[in-house]
């Protein structure tokens, strides 16, 4: 593993211009992957977490959407400043995406053998068709398939959800990608579906040291093959760190308080915990903390100081008063 | 809230067998494929209580629920309904049947109207059934106080609603008739943790407050298990077991069910999923299953010969579940083997 991580983000602001006002979908995101790295990035709908993901290859709209700040180091390219001619030539091999529904990523009309062609021939275009029709071979049996002539043969529709969710892993790998983005890849299909999607994606991590990053909302499938885990709410990273810590002994309440809510392992009966409120308008947030209208560990500060991420230890980071140093909040205060 | 669960059945399922086929040619239809929806399911509801339907896609759940409701017909079998044939009723009977049950469907925003504001989508099946229209907007209205929302929004339209409102919003409507029997299609699938655990809890409570009977059909065990009496596990069309939620969720007795829990990803992070996973792996679809054999043969761990050649039957075990599935079968072999693992001895 070498220490230049494959991905980094440093104080991403997203907005978009909606007649209503201006969303600010991201605000001072940072995070980094490094090489062989699977980190989850959770969080609900609206929480940033599929931005974050379309930022990476600028495939957000623009307009509505604007980047109004940060960065983005992908490899070695500055992904904002470059024009969209020279992200058509990275795209899918910087970085490859898999999307929520896998038979939309598909063109209906293609077998999955000239779909896979059709991307070696853009990707890699110098190799003979004896290699492309072996790099087809592979590119079906990495994802688990070893029955590749049949599924090579057929056409999306002739194939069941999750087995297209693995056909378009294998066209993501035909461009050999350097980083896979994952968002939410497993949602639309059932948990046995689920649990063989999953086990390829760490296949390909653990064997080729592919870096994932997986979108997702549910904390199984972080446990399941998350590294490290990013929490985001209302656009903003609220927490960070290593799965098995983060899930054992989350910091931020937000995180607690989601954790609560899952209603795993809860006694039939009892009322399950449910977070009040609703998540706050971006186009109009709170002021200071986002999360503080909801939290069950308010204090004053959190409505009159926005809290900065803070470091508590090494790979964790949160957002959030209650992990402040003490210094720090004081000055703070006295700023006010 | 205590619910009192009454010994009397609301609903019979008797044998209720559907096939989907798929035909290709013009003038001469040629069957190209069949699929075998629901095979042979039966079971009973009683009155107040929660049935959990589980299953991956494809095992025949929705569309079980779908002949219950008689939004498909079933190709043989019969649904009761409070003593009542209901699947042979002429569409005028069946239609005063209609307003005793009611369903609830996976997409909220999907099954609300987009053209009507939420008024109108709530008020529609008072007014099919009669209700004036002032009394019908009453009604909506405090619908809306029941299921959470505020009635000064009634006049928006769903779209101006998050999904956990819309699914509220469509919950309230199928409160509207005061249904005895709801039929809950994966209630809570589309949306946010943290909402579903709002939606479950609403669920809950109204069915206390209102005495209903649920059918909770859902792929997620965990969940059923939080929320129902009694779980039904189903694969590819067939009714493997039966049971009390808890007993089927901590002793699953077929090992598709012991399969299938595996593979239900959970914060605890048990690593059993990724064996599962690798099993079923080469099994995405499994060989054409003997006609005369068990369904989850081709990818059973426990398969043994006689597995493909008959089809195993519902039976009762010592723990209370129904299993369809030959290693509970009454030989002695077995029979010591059931007893072990039932005292605990085997898991």
């Amino acid at each position: 593993m070498s220490l230049e991580p494959s991905l980094t983000i440093s104080g991403l602001q997203v907005c978009f211009d909606t007649p209503a006002g201006k969303v600010r979908a991201l605000d001072d995101v940072s995070f980094s992957v490094g090489q062989g790295e699977i980190v989850a990035i959770v969080g609900e709908s609206g929480s940033g977490k599929s931005v974050t993901a379309l930022s990476i290859l600028k495939l957000i709209d623009m307009p509505p959407g604007r980047f109004e700040g940060g960065e983005i180091r992908l490899a070695d390219h500055d992904i904002l400043s470059m024009s969209e001619h020279e992200l058509v030539k990275i795209r899918g091999s910087a970085a490859a995406m898999l999307f929520q529904n896998p038979r939309g990523s598909l063109d209906p009309s293609f077998t999955i053998q000239s779909t896979i062609e059709e991307t070696l021939a853009r990707h890699q275009p110098e190799l003979s068709s004896t290699d492309v029709a072996n790099f087809v071979e592979q590119c079906l049996r990495q994802v688990g398939f070893h029955d590749w002539q049949r599924v090579a043969a057929s056409y999306p529709h002739q194939l069941s959800g999750g087995m297209c969710q693995r056909v378009a892993m294998a066209v993501a790998l035909a461009c050999k990608p350097r980083l896979l983005i994952a968002d939410e890849p497993t949602t639309a299909l059932d948990v046995g579906v689920q649990a063989k999607v999953l086990y390829q994606l760490r296949m390909l991590n653990r064997e080729q040291g592919l870096p994932i990053i997986l979108i997702t909302h549910d904390f199984g499938v972080v446990r399941a093959i998350g590294q490290r885990v990013i929490v985001m709410y209302a656009g903003q990273i609220q927490e960070e760190g290593s799965v098995d810590e983060v899930l054992k002994k989350p910091m931020h309440p937000y995180t607690q308080a989601l954790i609560r809510s899952v209603p795993e392992g809860a006694v039939s009966g009892e009322v399950l915990y449910q977070i009040p409120g609703t998540p706050p308008d971006l186009i109009d947030p709170p002021p200071a903390c986002r999360f503080a209208d909801r939290c069950e560990a308010v204090m004053s500060v959190c409505r009159r100081v926005a809290p900065q991420v803070t470091t508590v230890a090494e790979g964790r980071r949160v957002r959030c008063h209650l992990y402040e140093q003490p210094e720090t909040a004081n000055e703070m205060e006295s700023v006010q | 809230m205590k619910r009192a669960i009454s010994k009397r059945h609301l609903l019979s399922v008797r044998n209720i067998s559907k096939r989907f086929v798929t035909s290709t040619g013009l003038i001469r239809r040629k069957i190209i494929a069949a699929t075998q929806a629901v095979d042979n399911v039966s079971f009973d509801l009683h009155v107040g209580e929660t049935v959990g339907l589980v299953g991956g896609s494809g095992s025949g759940k929705s569309t079980l629920a779908r002949i219950i409701l008689r939004l498909i017909e079933a190709d043989s079998g019969e649904v009761w309904f409070d003593g009542e044939p209901i699947t042979s009723l002429a569409p005028d009977r069946m239609r005063l049947f209609r307003k005793d049950f009611q369903v609830v469907f996976q997409d909220p925003l999907h099954s609300l109207n987009p053209r009507r504001t939420v008024a109108e989508n709530i008020m529609r099946p008072l007014l099919n059934f009669g209700t004036a229209r002032a009394a019908a907007r009453l009604r909506a209205e405090s619908l809306m106080v029941t299921v959470g929302l505020n009635p000064a929004t009634i006049d928006r339209y769903p779209h101006e609603f998050s999904g956990g409102q819309c699914q509220r919003i469509a919950i309230a409507r199928a409160l509207a008739l005061k249904p005895r029997l709801l039929i809950l299609d994966e209630p809570v699938s589309a949306l946010d943790v943290s909402v579903q655990a709002q939606i479950l809890n609403l669920l809950k409570s109204l069915q206390a407050e209102f005495n209903m009977t649920y059918l909770f059909v859902s792929h997620d065990l965990g969940l059923v298990r939080w929320m129902c009496d009694r779980t039904l596990v189903m694969y590819r069309g067939k009714l493997l077991e039966t049971g009390n939620s808890d007993v089927v969720h901590d002793q699953p007795a077929h090992p598709f069910t012991r399969d299938f829990i595996a593979t239900v990803l959970t914060m605890s992070g048990d690593a059993k999923w990724a064996d599962v996973a690798a099993r079923l792996d080469d099994a995405e679809t499994p060989a054409e299953v003997d006609e005369h054999g068990c369904i989850y043969a081709p990818v059973c761990s426990e398969c043994r010969p006689v597995c493909r050649r008959k089809p195993p039957v519902l039976r009762h075990l010592p723990t209370g579940q129904a299993v369809a599935c030959h290693l509970y079968e009454h030989t002695s072999e077995n029979s010591a083997w059931i007893h072990q693992r039932a005292a605990g001895v085997v898991s």
